[in-house]
């Protein structure tokens, strides 16, 4: 049971990756990374990892897809154009894409998987479980982040400003 | 709803405890709260007066984290923190030290060229603060987490930074290659990074010495782990053939960007690199030594090949670039040898070279920021034509740079050269080594093709005009390519003090 | 003070002399300069005279100056034997070298007189470094100081294209020649664990490793094969810094530079600096034969192959550069068939006559308001009686006429190597040699016949001639005299007399092991007579005209020798233009093409006004990704392999 949904959320998730970029309009591209955050939601609620699923729709899948929708809406529906100057390019990069995970599968014969350290499902993937985590072990990333989404946070109203005597 | 209690963790968070985990970041801790109080000065003061206010905190802000640094290289109790995410040991407090120099000077010469250019000042300094810090947070990350936040911090404020001349396409165009390369290349070190925490088990990298060391058998999982993070170094010390942004986004970006880029990525690259391969997967050394000497091979023939027909000098000391960083591999890979010997030399040549080649690339890269006029760089070999005549310190200046890059004697570069080729004969690569000095013969060609018009007669007469700091960061780079040159002992001590002892386990 | 601090001195003052000028020069008076310039290096001659008389020998450490590991690099200068010579010579002709540039460099303006003596001094201390380092590392670093010095020296005109891009061509050499220095000492330092003289010529002579015995970490000794590379790697430095075959296209190109630098550079120093390190490196030289005979042979044909070209030259300077090789291949003859002495014996009386003939000439070149080319000159002889006398000396030392020097420092190469028993390769040299014995009769008198005998050439541009000023004519004459008595020292060459040159040398390079004969003897007084007649039949060729030229009867070889063996062309075929394709080729045909190199606007275009990007058209990186993605490929196909063995 447990495979026959990841099969399918997997195969969610990878047709949504190759929609984003396929696709020529924005804004089926913006619908297939929705697809994207959906598949991952459902992959992170087999992984017992509840808190983030919730996030992962709430935020994501709800909040800045929709984001990016009224961004998409409201610059028009432009359409992407160009063509490469290889013609040979798209082949090669199928060839090297394809030799590539033919290495990443020979590479990967014979792992050994490690149990879970963690086999305590009820406190796994609880609200309590990720903050007691968050503010003891990892306080220094946690914090890190923070920094990190205030510098983009300047660099994008820096970058969006429509001159620069705005700022 | 389930009881805390069951999960065993303690909750109690001492300040005393709390204490001792920022001094051990301190100097990052000092950054930071520049860095919030240059956005609070940025919003308070009138725009006038904003530019010159936010620098002056940077400044103060740069040099009392230096001096925190120093401070505890010398008296501080040097060990992990915040549950073993981060360390305060010397081989972090090097290179808090080395961007600390490295804010300063770009912040001395990116003053002046902002002010020419007409750009806004305020975000420019913050963001370069940032960036800095992501650097810090990288040298000092014991855990791949906070590795990979180090890299996004200092890769996003460079992104941004790489576009700040907003009204200029190439500008824009060097931005958005930049950030959708560096996405690819982070994906790829985040999932190696995931693959070698499922072969562990952890993300802290001296545990995952320790698990790697208890099983015998090696695991396909930190081998796919190698060759992806692998990758993903390669292209955040701009290497062959992961180097093909480096180009166009060094020759798009404000000179002082590609400047503070062309060295301080390359070091904190560096240092993530030692920590991760030579810290944490000591005993796959022979494996990852295999793809960095492939890399190491390919940059240095790639870059200096492709230098030679450049005639824009900012693309010119990006592929200079490429080559130096196959250069530094070969200590790195002398770095992963089981003698304990030759791996502190080898490492110690790497931390050497990294804090040299921070004065003399930057020097010259400082050398083209003052050439640039209100309309744009000018970074054209031409452009440099009959520098002897405007302005004779910057040409002696520019030729002590192109020389040592070169690693010419006396020059500081050739020592640094010098070390990390010893070094990697007695790791018995003397093939690369060979390879290296021919290709530095190939590079000696394009380097003095730079002075060629440096050194020649020309109409041009206008005087350059070179403000007191840029002059000042100039002339000391150049002092200390000569001078460290003569007389390396005393950074070179340092470099040896730099490499922890953790890194000599069995 | 001791041997150490004196030697230090030695060192020091010229730097000290740079480093005044380089920071105040131009804006003191001229006086201090003319004063500092050559007051320093004739200060350092004292310093060096008294070490002399001192007879010092040690080998003097001063500090330890990089510690790293394994890797332990003493500061330290060897005074011996071999290295008060060479800085006695260095110092001495350097002085009067300097001296003469007092005048020669008259005409510049203040700012760049004080640039050439801060230059000249740099090169003095680099040239002294180089040969008091007791270390590879030093040694290196003067090796490669005395090429960047030359290149300032050479460049020193840098508005003429041409003095830059000579400039740029000797750099470009003499680095090559540096990798082959670095790499020897690599190779040296990997199998003897040590940088200095004194520990690698040890191991090299202790007692062989024998199974059983307790060997420390040094190798056995007769590793020959490490050695043969060594030897071989370290003659690529000597070669190109001595301009012999197949590196020697710098150094006619180098007479762009003002004459006392020719005159330093191609008489009293750089070019000897090979010979030095040759000789230096005897113990290394005397166990790698391979290595060794292939000196003996580079320097054979060097020294035919130069005197050839030299019969075709014009420009009087260029003559005696391709001179100048010729004779720095009869000094890697000898040091190449053992006789180590008797090579430092012709570098001395080189350095004293070729020192000599390059100021004469810079004399006339100064007369002729710098005219080089000979066919100009003619009649000179009359108008300039000082510098046409010691032109002639210095031209009858180069010929080897007793009872100049020449003839007794280069017969007594000849002599060594044909008496070397039990060895074809010696008499095979020996006979190349000879050959170019005849042929420097030749074109010597050419040069001399053509630019002082006869009527004056139509085309001269001065009429009248001033002989130039005492500070110019006294250096010369000083060398004139020392050309013309200095063989006294040694007259070995006639089988009998002092040597006084080789027992002084012999503590450090060994003695030559065989004597001579009276064999060698007659052939030195038969090699001498031809050769004087063969200048003397260059009269009846080139002033009287009276024979009928030999260009017109061979006009191919007429050619082969004025495009002197294609050497610049077959480089430039072979070397200079695939590599130009090479990077050309990487430019438009992978660099443009598929990263996009040149950032022309492509791609993802700014809207104006507003700002903000716009993903209208494609930009380029997916090319960037998809050499990525076969890096990638690359790399863990390398670790599988790896991992796999």
């Amino acid at each position: 049971m447990g495979l026959a949904v990841f099969l399918v959320a997997a195969a969610m998730a990878v047709a949504g990756g190759i929609g984003v970029v396929a696709f020529h309009e924005p804004i089926r591209s913006v619908l297939s990374l929705v697809v994207v955050m959906l598949a991952l939601a459902v992959l992170f609620l087999l992984l017992s990892a509840q808190f983030v699923f919730v996030v992962q729709v709430i935020v994501y899948a709800g909040a800045v897809m929709v984001l990016f929708l009224f961004v998409v809406a409201l610059l028009g529906p432009a359409k992407e154009l160009g063509r490469g100057r290889l013609r040979f390019q798209p082949w090669l990069a199928g060839l090297f894409a394809a030799v590539f995970l033919i290495l990443l599968w020979v590479m990967l014969q014979g792992v050994q998987y490690r149990q879970p350290a963690i086999t305590d499902l009820h406190i796994f993937g609880t609200v309590q479980w990720i903050a007691v985590e968050l503010f003891t072990k990892y306080l220094y990333p946690f914090e890190l982040t923070s920094l990190l989404l205030l510098v983009a946070a300047i660099g994008a109203i820096y970058l969006s400003k429509r001159s620069i005597e705005d700022l | 709803m389930m009881p805390l209690a069951a999960t065993a963790v303690d909750l109690t968070y001492s300040w005393s405890q709390a204490l001792a985990d920022l001094s051990q970041i301190a100097p990052i801790a000092t950054l930071t709260l520049f860095l919030l109080f240059a956005i609070v000065v940025d919003l308070a003061l009138p725009k006038s007066r904003r530019g010159d206010a936010v620098a002056m905190v940077a400044a103060v802000g740069y040099v009392l984290s230096l001096a925190t640094a120093f401070y505890r290289w010398n008296y501080g109790d040097n060990g992990p923190a915040y549950q073993g995410y981060a360390t305060g040991d010397k081989f972090s407090l090097f290179f808090e030290m080395l961007f600390a120099v490295l804010g300063i000077l770009t912040l001395a010469v990116s003053h002046s060229y902002l002010k020419r250019r007409r750009f806004v000042a305020g975000e420019f300094h913050v963001l370069i603060l940032a960036a800095v810090i992501g650097m810090m947070v990288l040298a000092s990350a014991t855990s791949l987490v906070t590795a990979f936040l180090g890299l996004e911090l200092l890769s996003i404020s460079l992104y941004i930074v790489c576009g700040y001349a907003r009204g200029e396409t190439k500008s824009q165009e060097s931005a958005a290659k930049y950030l959708l390369v560096g996405g690819f290349a982070s994906a790829f070190v985040l999932y190696g990074m995931a693959l070698v925490y499922g072969g562990t088990g952890t993300t802290l990298i001296p545990d995952i010495a320790k698990t790697l060391q208890a099983s015998s058998s090696s695991n396909p999982l930190i081998l796919l782990g190698i060759v992806l993070m692998g990758v993903g170094f390669a292209f955040k010390i701009s290497a062959a053939p992961f180097h093909m942004w480096t180009p166009d986004v060094y020759q798009g970006a404000p000179i002082p960007v590609t400047a503070f880029m062309s060295v301080g990525t390359k070091a904190a690259g560096f240092a993530m690199v030692i920590r991760i391969f030579a810290g944490g997967l000591p005993h796959l050394a022979p494996e990852w030594q295999v793809l960095l000497a492939f890399v190491a091979a390919t940059s240095m023939i790639v870059g200096n090949l492709m230098a030679i027909v450049q005639s824009s000098l900012k693309r010119l000391l990006a592929y200079s670039g490429v080559a130096q960083a196959g250069y530094v591999l070969i200590g790195v890979i002398a770095g992963g040898q089981a003698d304990p010997a030759v791996r502190a030399a080898g490492l110690a040549s790497v931390l050497f070279y990294l804090f040299v080649y921070m004065f003399m690339n930057f020097g010259a890269f400082a050398v083209v920021t003052a050439l640039a006029g209100p309309e744009g760089d000018r970074d054209r070999l031409s452009d440099l034509e009959g520098l002897y005549r405007r302005s004779p310190l910057m040409a002696i200046l520019m030729t002590v740079f192109m020389l040592s890059l070169a690693g010419f004697p006396p020059f500081v570069g050739f020592f640094g050269k010098l070390f990390l080729f010893t070094a990697g004969v007695s790791a018995g690569y003397t093939w690369l080594v060979v390879v290296a000095v021919v290709m530095s013969v190939v590079s000696v060609y394009y380097y003095v093709r730079v002075l060629i018009p440096v050194w020649s007669s020309s109409v041009r007469t206008d005087k350059l005009e070179w403000s007191v700091s840029s002059t000042m960061a100039i002339v000391l780079s150049g002092a200390l390519s000569l001078v460290l040159g003569l007389y390396p002992t005393t950074v070179l001590i340092a470099s040896t003090l730099g490499v922890p002892i953790s890194f000599f386990g069995p | 003070m001791n041997t150490g601090q004196l030697a230090l001195l030695v060192l020091l003052l010229p730097a000290a002399g740079a480093i005044v000028l380089a920071g105040r020069g131009w804006r003191l008076p001229r006086i201090w300069t003319k004063l500092v310039g050559p007051g320093v290096v004739w200060a350092s001659f004292v310093v060096t005279l008294v070490l002399f008389i001192n007879q010092a020998s040690e080998d003097v450490t001063y500090f330890t100056w990089i510690k790293s590991g394994s890797f332990v690099v003493p500061f330290n200068l060897l005074i011996d034997n071999l290295s008060i010579f060479m800085c006695l010579v260095i110092t001495g002709v350097g002085a009067l070298i300097v001296t003469y540039a007092v005048g020669y460099m008259a005409p510049e303006n203040d700012a760049s007189y004080a640039r050439f003596f801060t230059y000249m001094d740099v090169f003095i201390f680099s040239m002294l470094l180089l040969v008091l380092a007791g270390n590879f590392v030093f040694l290196i670093v003067g090796w490669a100081l005395v090429g960047l010095s030359s290149y300032l020296l050479i460049g020193f005109w840098y508005q003429r294209r041409s003095a830059v891009l000579a400039a740029r061509k000797a750099f470009v050499m003499n680095v090559i020649g540096d990798v082959g220095m670095i790499l020897g000492a690599f190779v040296l330092f990997t199998t003897y664990h040590s940088v200095t003289f004194a520990q690698v010529f040890q191991s090299l002579t202790s007692a062989p490793c024998l199974p059983g015995n307790f060997c420390a970490d040094i190798r056995p000794i007769h590793d020959s094969s490490s050695l043969e590379l060594a030897a071989f790697l370290l003659l690529v430095g000597a070669v190109a810094k001595s301009a012999q075959l197949p590196l020697h296209t710098w150094l006619p190109d180098a007479m762009e530079g003002p004459t006392p630098v020719s005159a330093l550079i191609h008489a009293a120093t750089m070019v000897t600096a090979g010979v030095y390190l040759v000789g230096r490196m005897h113990p290394i030289y005397d166990v790698a034969v391979y290595a060794h005979a292939a000196v003996a042979i580079i320097g054979a044909v060097t020294a035919l192959f130069a005197a050839s070209i030299a019969i075709v030259q014009t420009d009087i300077k260029r003559v005696l550069a391709y001179s100048t090789m010729s004779q720095i291949g009869y000094m890697f003859l000898a040091v190449g068939v053992g006789a180590y002495s008797a090579a430092f014996f012709h570098l001395m009386a080189h350095a004293f006559f070729k020192a000599l003939l390059f100021m004469a000439a810079g004399n006339v070149i100064h007369a002729m308001h710098d005219e080089q080319d000979m066919r100009k000159y003619g009649g000179l002889f009359r108008q300039l009686p000082r510098t046409s006398w010691s032109f002639l000396i210095g031209s009858l030392s180069l010929v080897g006429v007793i009872p100049f020097i020449g003839f007794f420092s280069k017969e007594q190469i000849l002599g060594a190597a044909f008496s070397k028993p039990d060895d074809t390769l010696s008499l095979i040299v020996w006979g190349i040699g000879f050959v170019t014995a005849l042929i420097t009769g030749f074109y010597t008198g050419r040069m001399w016949w053509m630019s002082f005998a006869g009527k004056p050439s139509p085309q001269r541009p001065v009429e009248h001639p001033h002989e130039a000023p005492p500070v110019m004519l006294i250096p010369v004459m000083v060398l004139a005299v020392l050309a013309t008595v200095g063989g006294v020292i040694q007259t070995r060459a006639l089988g009998f007399g002092p040597q006084a040159v080789s027992d002084f040398l012999d503590t450090v390079v060994g003695k030559q092991a065989w004597q001579g004969g009276i064999a060698d003897v007659v052939l030195s007084l038969v090699t001498m007579i031809l050769a004087g007649l063969l200048f003397l039949a260059a009269y009846r060729f080139y002033v009287e005209r009276t024979w009928k030229a030999w260009s017109t009867r061979f006009p191919w070889l007429q050619t082969l020798l004025e495009r002197k063996y294609y050497f610049d062309e077959a480089y430039n075929f072979a070397f200079v233009r695939p590599m130009d394709a090479i990077a050309e080729g990487g430019l438009t045909h992978v660099e443009q093409p598929l990263i996009d190199g040149v950032v022309v606007g492509t791609g993802l275009v700014t809207e104006a006004g507003a700002g903000s990007l716009s993903l209208t058209q494609s930009g380029y990186f997916r090319n960037y990704v998809l050499v990525f993605l076969a890096g990638a490929c690359i790399a863990a196909i390398l670790i599988l392999v790896r991992a796999s063995s």
